[in-house]
């Protein structure tokens, strides 16, 4: 629930980086947020699950209310079409592949084979504009921090409790 | 060494991946959201979410939770 605001405040910046432009069909949609858990969705959309803190409880009524509104559509996505699933879990080869082409724009392999002698891309090759040419406003847009997440070892039931002590305990 | 150089490796076969910019009508603001559960090995989960407009990645996130996972 806390990442709908992030995807919501960058929504607001957008619109309000539309309005300065003087673009008038810029983001007009309603605001989509795909998520691949069935039992989250339910506890917005009808009210299940048992919150035992009170903040999230106020942000699931917050949420609920933008839902009966219509200003924000909340839809189902199989695991395999979730674009988050790289950043969160260590991906196999061909499934790392294709997750990273769509988040990257979709063209990384077609510049592969159309890059220089210094590694830049040539542009005319490509139908999308590549990053050096537009560098203002992707300091402006891409103001965030990418952690890569390293893959763990398969535990299986086992869990530390916790890494700074000494004595771990296992538990089964 | 071998998880150095794995990460060599990784760099080196990814240095020409960059972000582009695809044609396609901005109209729709699209959040991705997904987590896991307790999958670090001190119990912490990872959750993250990626932000789109229309077909371009716009902004992303992706950190460990605070919590722990409650053990018995």
């Amino acid at each position: 629930m806390t990442y709908f605001f992030e995807g919501e405040q960058v929504e607001d910046f957008l619109m309000d980086l539309g309005h300065l432009m003087g673009a008038t069909d810029f983001v007009t949609d309603v605001h989509l947020v795909y998520q691949d858990n069935k039992s989250t969705m339910a506890m917005v959309t009808t009210g299940g699950g048992k919150p035992r803190t009170k903040y999230i409880k106020v942000r699931e009524e917050y949420l609920r209310k933008r839902l009966k509104t219509w200003e924000v559509v909340l839809e189902y996505i199989s695991i395999k079409q979730m674009l988050a699933d790289s950043l969160t879990k260590p991906l196999g080869g061909e499934m790392y592949h294709t997750m990273t082409q769509k988040l990257l724009g979709g063209h990384h392999y077609e510049c592969l084979n159309n890059m220089g002698a210094k590694g830049k891309l040539d542009i005319q090759m490509s139908d999308s504009v590549s990053i050096d040419g537009i560098a203002p406003v992707l300091a402006l847009l891409t103001c965030s921090n990418h952690t890569l997440v390293q893959p763990s070892k398969k535990h299986g039931t086992k869990c530390v409790l916790n890494e700074s002590a000494k004595h771990k305990q296992h538990i089964s | 060494m071998t998880k150095l150089e794995r990460l060599l490796g990784y760099l080196i076969f990814t240095r020409a991946w960059t972000r582009s910019f695809v044609r396609s009508e901005f109209k729709r603001v699209t959040t991705y959201i997904d987590a896991l559960f307790a999958m670090h090995p001190d119990g912490k989960g990872q959750s993250a979410c990626v932000v789109m407009l229309g077909n371009t990645l716009v902004h992303e996130v992706s950190q460990t939770e605070n919590c722990n996972k409650k053990l018995d």
